[in-house]
């Protein structure tokens, strides 16, 4: 009996729970109008990026008037924050593989010596320059600007306009889009064997746990 | 300094990186967690020669009573003793040329058990902390399509504290931390080889309860983006198997009371085991997506470098480490006798399953005892006894965690990594204790 009581009151407990579980009155849906003003990230997807279009020759005035403060007026400078160019050779742009990077540079390398995705660019200008007046750049100025910086670092030629077609021309241009890999055990969520990254969180430094003896 | 007198040990003196200081080593212009380095550091740490004191000096009177004390609420929000004000947080001159892109380091040496005082948790900010108004701070629930969510939600921070909360304590790390040891014995001090470390109780919704919420389609949805509210709008990917298993929240409390500012006040998001960047602060915005972001933080910064050039990407787990935090850098031994060897132990990969401590450099190792909590993704605290003779020393601890994996030498960290990367060492850490008992930042293998 006293068993049966207490299923049963495990019984109502569920259900209970299951009635709560839908939180009537705890938040509210997001309008459409807030939706698209919120959303600010430029997705890693080439296909799906804004309409939007800069030309290096916009881009030029641009990027003197908001980032050279900082960056230099040839991307170099290392006054603030690493370099955004330099590092790279016509070979690196060929095969997608910045050679400078073996063994590692001092300093860390330039913001093109590592860039894999054309998108990472677009998006953290958008959402994150000028450093300390973010989100006053339009999107067409983004581009403009991210057209400018890949011509500075010898990526497209003066003439290059960045938009939704050509993005995909200077992404299959960048120094380092070879450059990357996803094999290692860090990566906490499914493996790339079931769609995920990485190997599932196998280690690369198992050691044996020695007690006497050891090696140091 | 009566504390001083009757001490066996002297706690690293707070004058480590005086400007005097801080000309002596220029270390070579590197990366550490994506800021422009040109750090400064004082390479040798002893301060004095160990001074034979005498035992606790004889007391032949019942000491005096302290007297009529200062009256309630003298100090509305109590402060650590004036006797402590020396264990603060601190940052390095030169780390970064803006400060508001910079990090500040815990210190470590003077902490007991697993809790860090909030007010001493580490900073890393890439654009500076503020103190916003809760009442105009919302969270957004979103979809980088709108097939893959029913309804797209904004909750405030009173909708999310009605909501079913829990409380967990983990520790939090930089994937920075220790960064500059990578090559050699850089800094003088734990609080800069290691304290870009800290652990909480965190109090918050499970971030499945709010994605249920909203209807998110999880076969699709495989993915979220976070998105801080700070100028950076700092954004990471976080697999949903984590957001699956309950593990990742919605946190507001810290400790017992709100997230103190420099932590993301309202709203951050907790990532049990992973590095502090993917813990964003001032949490604004859930994104569920079907692919993972490369945004900025994952694709420029964060990133392993690999002797072959290739970068490790999305490397998140913070991997089995530990730390000896007394005897440690800086301090130094007074008197022979026995000491006590104490330090901590964590691992993203779960519990800790034991500690080790050699005192030989690592030829010979014992197991420490555990002597607290042991928690998942927690810092564990460890304890050891030991007796200095007045000889040279190298202590070393070395955690297990419940996986089995072992925290590994330099020698094999090197091995399989190079020293490229300032990011995930987790390396087995070593304090060289000299004959005058001053303790100091070594390596070994």
């Amino acid at each position: 009996m006293y068993r049966l009581g207490n299923a049963i009151a495990l019984l109502l407990l569920v259900a209970v729970g299951s009635v709560l579980a839908s939180y009537p009155g705890v938040g509210r849906v997001a309008t459409p109008g807030e939706l698209a003003a919120w959303d600010t990230d430029i997705g890693p997807n080439l296909n799906a990026l804004p309409v939007a279009r800069g030309s290096v020759i916009q881009g030029r005035h641009l990027y003197e008037a908001h980032c050279a403060a900082c960056h230099g007026s040839d991307g170099r400078s290392t006054k603030v924050f690493l370099p955004l160019v330099g590092g790279i050779t016509t070979e690196d742009v060929a095969t997608g593989r910045v050679a400078g990077l073996s063994p590692p540079p001092a300093g860390g390398g330039s913001t093109l010596m590592l860039l894999p995705t054309l998108t990472t660019l677009l998006d953290y200008t958008q959402r994150a320059m000028p450093f300390g007046a973010a989100g006053t750049l339009n999107v067409d100025e983004v581009f403009a600007i991210s057209a400018y910086v890949l011509y500075l670092g010898g990526v497209v030629d003066e003439g290059f306009v960045l938009d939704n077609t050509t993005a995909v021309l200077a992404q299959n241009r960048l120094p380092n889009r070879n450059g990357f890999t996803n094999d290692h055990g860090m990566w906490p969520g499914a493996p790339a064997a079931t769609g995920g990254l990485g190997n599932g969180g196998v280690p690369d430094t198992n050691m044996p746990r020695c007690m006497n003896h050891c090696e140091p | 300094m009566v504390a001083d007198r009757i001490s066996t040990l002297s706690p690293a003196p707070e004058g480590h990186l005086a400007d005097h200081d801080l000309q002596q080593v220029q270390l070579s212009r590197r990366s550490l967690m994506g800021l422009a380095v040109t750090a400064t550091l004082p390479l040798v740490a002893g301060p004095t020669s160990a001074v034979a004191d005498p035992p606790v000096a004889e007391v032949d009177r019942l000491p005096p009573a302290y007297g009529l004390g200062q009256p309630v609420v003298a100090q509305p929000y109590g402060q650590p003793s004036q006797h402590q004000l020396g264990l603060a947080r601190k940052t390095l001159p030169g780390l970064s040329p803006v400060p508001q892109n910079s990090a500040s380091f815990t210190p470590l040496q003077g902490l007991f058990g697993v809790i860090t005082p909030s007010g001493l948790h580490y900073e890393r900010h890439h654009s500076g902390w503020v103190d916003p108004d809760p009442r105009d701070h919302h969270l957004m629930i979103s979809a980088s399509h709108p097939e893959l969510i029913k309804n797209p939600m904004i909750f405030s921070l009173e909708d999310l504290m009605r909501l079913p909360a829990v409380s967990r304590l983990h520790f939090l790390e930089c994937s920075g931390n220790t960064g500059m040891e990578r090559q050699r014995a850089t800094a003088p001090t734990v609080q800069y080889t290691h304290g870009l470390l800290s652990c909480s109780e965190f109090t918050g919704v499970p971030l499945r309860l709010l994605l249920e919420t909203c209807g998110v389609d999880f076969r699709k949805a495989r993915y979220i983006l976070a998105e801080g509210a700070d100028a950076a709008a700092l954004t990471r990917t976080i697999p949903m198997e984590l957001i699956e298993r309950d593990e990742v929240l919605v946190a507001y409390g810290q400790n017992g009371e709100h997230l103190r500012p420099e932590n993301g006040f309202p709203l951050r998001l907790v990532v049990p085991g992973v590095q502090g960047v993917s813990w964003v602060k001032w949490l604004r915005r859930i994104e569920v997506g079907e692919a993972p972001y490369a945004t900025r933080d994952e694709a420029l910064r964060y990133i392993d470098l690999m002797p072959d050039g290739t970068h490790r990407q999305y490397t998140s787990v913070q991997e089995v480490k530990s730390v000896i935090l007394s005897p440690s850098g800086g301090q130094t031994l007074k008197r022979h006798g026995f000491f006590g060897i104490t330090g901590v132990a964590w691992s993203g990969r779960g519990k800790i399953k034991g500690v080790d401590i050699s005192t030989d450099g690592g030829r010979s190792w014992r197991e420490a005892r555990l002597t607290g909590v042991v928690l998942d993704k927690c810092l564990t605290r460890f304890h050891a006894d030991w007796q200095w003779e007045g000889d040279e020393a190298v202590l070393q601890s070395r955690a297990i965690d419940e996986g089995g994996h072992v925290q590994p030498t330099y020698t094999t960290l090197r091995a399989a990594r190079g020293t490229g990367s300032m990011y995930h060492n987790n390396a087995i850490h070593s304090w060289g204790i000299e004959q005058s008992g001053e303790v100091g930042n070594v390596q070994v293998g």
